[in-house]
């Protein structure tokens, strides 16, 4: 017969195939979760089928009441009211005034502003679709590169999930059973760290082949005056915001509650002083959006609740850490080929979906090379104990699985982009990334050596 | 043949009561019953849902066996809440173990569904605050407290606080931003979530007297143990009810000095309040005995006779 | 048929949309009221928050978000892998499609059926909130309904002329 574990992995199979097929990720891992424990049932004698199927009673509800995680639909409201309350094109306009003196200095602002939107922002692809939408034309108008300029916003998007607030950190943060306000101060850094190195690379880039991007032209004064009135505005509010949370004013639904009133709040004064800020239809449409991407979020949360129940009866979990744990292999040869295949996955999987399927076998499995839950940081085999351990693989997860998003084939901030801009072949978008992708990988590369840029703000806010 | 048995629960795999009390229960009842049973224990919730999940899965059987808070599911357990109150459990993990485990037949309409292994309780709540000391009454009053059950939060209401609702993982968080003033609960949970760091004041009623406590299940499916032959039956009878009470009692007596030695290391104050402030708490804490009592009325049972029978049972088994 | 399901759908999205609202109002309240006590306090006096907001957050939000899925089916919002299918050819790209439209009626029912019998089980176990006190069980009605809703425009969709567009990973 079979034993549990193989129809764990033939479960893990079945998965893949179907999400080839273009089943919706959510769907897909409630059945695989029902259909393997059915088979688990047959094959194993105390997995009884009828009483875990009485499960679903609760669990969709009881999935769905969480008081964590309720900051995530807060989170993606508080970048959809932004948006539409054009807290973004001023944030873009005031920064392009500051940039545009250089060359390449207009991209520049867009990658700025990216960052800057991730501070109220909770997702990648909000933050592309917004962010696209704002700079490109003005990129286009001014004679920039399409291959520069949507791989620029293709990557830029990325900082709407590094930079915090972050969903996918959330998510992260309650299955490690981590701080979720510290894990949004650890990735603090490392998303600075982007924001510099993308800026980095549009300089290099401009240096190299300089009709990437057009002759600088000055923003004429008048112009520039009304883009930094209405760009201070803008920088307190997000300011304030990533302070609060960053230095932990707040807990996180409380900040993220805040956050929206006060971005909804200052659309609505806008629109009755200028008549540009939050409309009636805008706001409306930014709940449309809300549900759209909570709704997605919220399944692919309940497919993984139903596709641990699984995995843990079929013993996967555990025997993976225990192979960890009797193994010789090298603890950072592990860890590098668990980045490479995460980076791998990334090519063809939804990211949240691969954080929450793959973590659950991951984590533990670190956890047992590391050695132990109780290990002192001297002791252990990457020199963090088991909190520290945490909270650094959590940012380097992080950071591999939203390259999914700018990697082909699937790459979906690409396809945002692409579909924003007309006339650029996707190709062309994607050839553009590929520098941006080439800064990702030295940012890796220096998180992996120096976890004190993890760990610093932490530590040091936690006094 | 050998049978296994799931055992599914709430806490980490590293917390005393996983390994002191349900990994040293399975142990022992797989070597009673010469390896005839055998455990998969699976902690943290590792079986899926949330800990208020876990009763409605031991009755349906996705887990043969469970250890719950009976405060997850609250109001599906009105008789047992009896023994949370302040003024019923008096400050003994031990006495209110066995008085639980004693008086089975008070409260088995609660748990006609399913089969209870063991009650137990733990040492009871204390006051723990981050902000200011709680020397008076009135010092109370006006905090945010986090309340640990339905009847936590009447005890806080009634000393003027306001009582929170949070997940306790969520606790030191927002102790530590000041989100909250502190929290009721126990000692025993000190170490667990680094309240030692967090708290500033610690207060206590005089004489180990407590602001009620809070009440634990470990319990199985109705068919799983029925479909035990009868000599596995008697192991686990064997290790049920009166016969391990006194035992997991004095356990949770003992997990609570893991508390106090994680806080006698620091600068946390003990606040012991004076003969005079305990009557003041006394009285506000009657009026929850009161309150309880009369929302029974609406339940279909007697609340006056059960915190009389409750209150014997504790003194008797605390001789 | 199909334009009413859909604007129903887009009902509960906006419906959702005013609880979360409705949590925002709630939470700044509350932050506000601990803000403003700290500050009395100084001065010997007190504001009083909103006792066990905590539990109203999750109620509300239990809501919200299964009131957002039947939107999510009509904007086709439910991210699926889109790398290989796009290449086959279009007669196996509407089969597949349809069939996984097909078992999302499926699910969706069988999710609701278990939901409406535990919210039977939760009336009768007489399961309380917390801190609030309040009743559990009224609280799974908007998820049954828009569950159904969920599965009455999946299957609107199973029978759809135009192509469905998927948005991709
Ligand atoms: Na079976
Ligand atoms: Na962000």
């Amino acid at each position: 017969m079979f034993s549990p574990e193989v129809i764990g992995i033939l479960g893990l199979l079945v998965l893949f195939i179907l999400l080839m097929l273009r089943m919706p990720v959510g769907i897909s891992m409630v059945l695989v979760g029902i259909g393997g424990t059915f088979a688990l049932s047959l094959a194993v004698k105390h997995v009884r089928f009828e009483p875990y199927i009485k499960q679903f009673k609760s669990l969709l509800w009881s999935t769905m009441a969480n008081y964590d995680l309720s900051v995530v639909p807060l989170f993606v409201l508080m970048g959809y009211l932004a948006s539409q309350s054009n807290l973004s094109r001023d944030l873009f306009r005031g920064l392009e005034a500051m940039m545009s003196k250089r060359r390449g200095g207009v991209a520049m602002a867009a990658i700025a502003a990216c960052g800057g939107f991730g501070a109220v922002c909770g997702s990648s692809l909000a933050t592309a679709s917004t962010m696209g939408r704002v700079a490109l034309p003005e990129l286009k108008k001014l004679g920039y590169a399409p291959r520069l300029a949507t791989g620029a916003l293709a990557a830029g998007g990325t900082l709407g999930i590094l930079i915090p607030p972050s969903v996918a950190l959330v998510i992260y943060a309650i299955i490690v059973e981590a701080s979720i306000l510290q894990m949004f101060q650890a990735a603090l850094i490392p998303g600075l760290m982007a924001v510099v190195g993308f800026i980095l690379v549009i300089a290099l880039q401009v240096r190299i082949n300089p009709s990437l991007a057009p002759e600088p032209r000055p923003m004429p004064p008048e112009e520039k005056r009304e883009a930094y009135r209405r760009l201070i505005p803008v920088l307190v509010i997000f300011g304030s915001i990533i302070l609060g949370l960053g230095f932990g004013l707040f807990t996180p639904t409380p900040a993220a509650s805040i956050g929206v009133f006060v971005i909804f709040v200052y659309g609505i004064f806008m629109r009755w002083r200028t008549g540009q800020g939050l409309s009636v239809a805008g706001m409306l449409q930014a709940f449309r959006d809300t549900a759209v991407t909570s709704a997605m979020i919220y399944m692919i949360l309940f497919g993984a609740e139903v596709l641990k129940g699984f995995f843990t009866r079929a013993g996967l979990p555990s025997a993976m850490a225990d192979w960890a744990a009797t193994s010789s292999m090298d603890p950072w040869m592990i860890l590098i080929a668990m980045l490479v295949l995460l980076i791998i996955l990334g090519c063809f999987m939804e990211s949240l979906a691969m954080i929450l399927v793959v973590l659950p076998f991951f984590w533990p499995t670190l956890i047992a090379l590391n050695g132990g839950d109780h290990v002192s940081a001297a002791e252990a085999a990457y020199g963090l104990d088991t909190d520290n351990l945490k909270i650094w693989f959590g940012i380097l997860a992080l950071i591999v699985v939203e390259l999914g998003l700018i990697t082909p084939p699937v790459g979906l901030n690409v396809f945002i982009i692409a579909s924003l801009s007309e006339g650029t072949p996707m190709a062309e978008t994607f050839k553009g990334v590929l520098p941006f992708l080439a800064a990702e990988f030295v940012r890796i590369g220096i998180l992996l050596l120096i976890p004190a840029l993890c760990l610093f703000l932490p530590h040091w806010l936690a006094g | 043949e050998e049978t296994t048995l799931t055992i599914h629960h709430f806490l980490s795999p590293k917390s005393n009561a996983h390994t002191k009390m349900v990994q040293a229960w399975a142990d022992k009842v797989a070597k009673d019953s010469n390896n005839q049973l055998k455990f998969e224990l699976f902690p943290a919730m590792a079986m899926g849902g949330k800990p208020s999940e876990l009763y409605g899965q031991v009755r349906d059987g996705t887990a043969d066996i469970v250890w719950t808070l009976l405060g997850y599911t609250p109001g599906v357990f009105p008789r047992s809440e009896v023994y949370e109150l302040p003024l019923v459990h008096t400050g003994s993990a031990a006495a209110t173990t066995v008085a639980l485990n004693a008086t089975m037949d008070m409260l088995a309409d609660d748990f006609k569904d399913i089969k209870v292994l063991f009650l137990h309780a733990n040492d009871g709540n204390v006051i723990h605050s981050a902000s200011k000391p709680i020397r008076t009454f009135e010092d109370a009053k006006g905090l945010k407290l986090r309340t640990p059950s339905r009847t936590g939060s009447w005890v806080i209401e009634g000393m003027g606080a306001e009582a929170v609702g949070l997940p306790v993982p969520e606790l030191p968080e927002a102790m530590s931003k000041g989100a909250i003033d502190g929290a009721l609960t126990t000692l025993e949970i000190v170490p667990a979530l680094k309240l030692q760091e967090l708290d500033k004041f610690v207060t206590e009623l005089p004489g180990g007297d407590r602001f009620g406590t809070a009440i634990f299940m470990f319990a199985m499916n109705k068919d799983s143990y029925n479909n035990l032959p009868d000599d596995l039956k008697k192991v686990i009878d064997d290790n049920s009810g009166m016969k391990v009470a006194a035992d997991i009692g004095k356990m949770w007596e003992e997990f609570e000095k893991t508390g106090d030695e994680a806080l006698a290391s620091t600068k946390v104050e003990r606040i012991v309040v004076s003969a005079e402030e305990a009557a003041k708490f006394k009285a506000s804490n009657e009026k929850v005995v009161a309150r309880w009592i009369e929302e029974s009325k609406t339940k279909g049972f007697d609340g006056a006779a059960l915190v009389e029978k409750a209150r014997a049972a504790i003194a008797e088994a605390a001789k | 048929m199909r334009s009413f399901l859909y604007r129903l759908a887009d009902y509960f999205a906006l419906g959702g949309g005013l609880i979360i609202m409705a949590i925002v109002l709630v939470t700044t309240t509350n932050v506000t009221a601990f803000a403003l006590n700290r500050i009395a306090s100084l001065l010997g006096g007190q504001v009083a928050g909103l006792s066990g907001y905590e539990d109203f957050v999750r109620l509300a939000m239990s809501a919200a978000a299964l009131m957002f899925f039947p939107y999510a089916q009509v904007k086709h919002g439910h991210v699926a892998v889109d790398i290989f299918m796009n290449k086959a050819p279009a007669w196996l790209q509407r089969f597949t499609d349809k069939c996984w439209a097909v078992l999302i009626v499926i699910m969706a029912l069988f999710l609701m059926y278990w939901m409406i019998i535990g919210l039977f089980e939760k009336r009768a176990d007489h399961v309380v909130v917390g801190v609030l006190n309040w009743v559990e069980w009224p609280f799974y009605i908007p998820g049954i309904l828009s569950l159904l809703l969920w599965a009455a425009i999946a299957l609107v969709q199973v029978f759809d002329q135009a192509p469905v567009e998927v948005s991709h990973v």
